[in-house]
């Protein structure tokens, strides 16, 4: 199986919108809280030779969590709750490491960035996950 | 030639095609250094050239289904002696460079940190056949009785002697389907005369042949492979080199 990064983001979108409650954000305007945005990526080509398949690269994902800034305390729990465990970021991303079959595996590596975000003008508290995807290109 | 960025060597084992799993590739050849140093050396060490050693490590991604993958395959192969491995620093071009040899594997190592993909190292020695320096033969699917393209090699001498390394790599089609391969030789590029080298056994599913020719002076310094094949709608993945070594 090869892929394409149309093909790895919209894998992404569709694992993340399996959290109940939580949007996906198509692209980067204004986020309709409590959302989720798959954003840059950054690719190692080659991690394989080329072979029949096609060789393996390894994409690096930034994906995003914004929820509202109201009510600071709120927005904590609220944004905590994605962190770790069931309808966290990590085990939505992880519910299908093939992404609809287009991917050979992935892990969500780590967390960092918790604060406050301006996205299309507007505050949010968020947070950055690191997704490693490794997948077969033509 | 020029240059190449190591993105698209091609690996073979038997019927497995390790080349997308494997991110590293190295093939030794060494020859024993023996001291023949007399008081007439002229103050210098004289060395001979004695038994010589071919090793072939690859590593890679783990990753296991069938025969075909590396673990199935590396675990298969573990002691055995005579599996066909070839070596192609370029993806397979026909009539480029080609090393290939019969193998065994002594060692076989996996494993990984928690969060890396699992990996597999894996030590490959020659088991006493020649480590040939030859030519890509054929890398595509032959679904007829065919020739491949003619190569143009050392013709073999008093010591030497043509090889060939042979890998199916897929097979489909109905009917029984067998591929039969003949490694021919003649002493004119458009093959007025072919001379039979070698003829493999009848090929019926994914595998691998190594064939060889007599060892001794021959005029012949062109060839290629005859296949016939039958069956219904007949498939055979196939890789090949040739080349004449000791």
């Amino acid at each position: 199986m090869t892929a394409t990064v149309v093909q790895l983001r919209a894998g992404l979108r569709t694992n993340l919108a399996t959290i109940s409650g939580l949007r996906v954000m198509a692209g980067f305007d204004r986020a309709s809280v409590p959302a989720a945005q798959v954003g840059e990526v950054e690719i190692d080509y080659d991690k394989t030779m080329r072979g029949s398949t096609g060789p393996l690269n390894e994409y690096v994902w930034q994906v995003r969590v914004y929820v509202s800034r109201a009510d600071d305390a709120a927005a904590q729990d609220k944004l905590d709750a994605y962190l770790t465990g069931t309808g966290s970021i990590k085990s939505a991303i992880e519910s299908d490491k093939t992404l609809g079959g287009v991917a050979e595996t992935l892990r969500v590596t780590s967390l960092a960035g918790y604060g406050v975000y301006e996205v299309a003008g507007q505050a949010y508290v968020g947070a950055e996950f690191t997704v490693h995807v490794w997948a077969r290109s033509t | 030639m020029s240059l190449i960025a190591l993105t698209n060597a091609k690996i073979l084992l038997a019927q497995a095609d390790l080349s997308g799993f494997s991110n590293q590739v190295e093939l030794s050849a060494e020859a024993e250094e023996l001291d023949a140093t007399t008081f007439t050396s002229g103050g210098y060490k004289s060395l001979v050239g004695g038994l010589k050693k071919v090793d072939v490590k690859t590593s890679g991604f783990w990753n296991a289904t069938d025969a075909t993958f590396p673990d199935d395959r590396f675990f298969a192969d573990l002691g055995v002696a005579g599996v066909p491995m070839t070596v192609t620093p370029s993806g397979g071009t026909v009539a480029d460079v080609s090393y290939f040899t019969k193998v065994v594997r002594p060692k076989y190592t996996m494993g990984g940190q928690v969060g890396e993909l699992f990996t597999f190292d894996s030590d490959c020695s020659g088991d006493g056949t020649s480590l040939v320096r030859g030519q890509v033969a054929d890398n595509q699917a032959r679904t007829s009785t065919s020739t491949t393209t003619v190569l143009s090699l050392t013709a073999p001498t008093a010591s030497t002697r043509v090889h060939c390394a042979i890998h199916v790599l897929a097979v489909s089609g109905t009917g029984s389907p067998t591929l039969t391969a003949t490694l021919q030789g003649d002493n004119a590029v458009g093959f007025p005369s072919p001379a039979t080298v070698a003829t493999g056994s009848v090929i019926t599913a994914v595998g691998s042949q190594y064939l060889t020719g007599a060892v001794g002076v021959n005029a012949d310094s062109y060839f290629r492979l005859s296949y016939v094949i039958s069956g219904t709608s007949p498939s055979f993945l196939v890789f090949a080199s040739i080349g004449v070594a000791g």
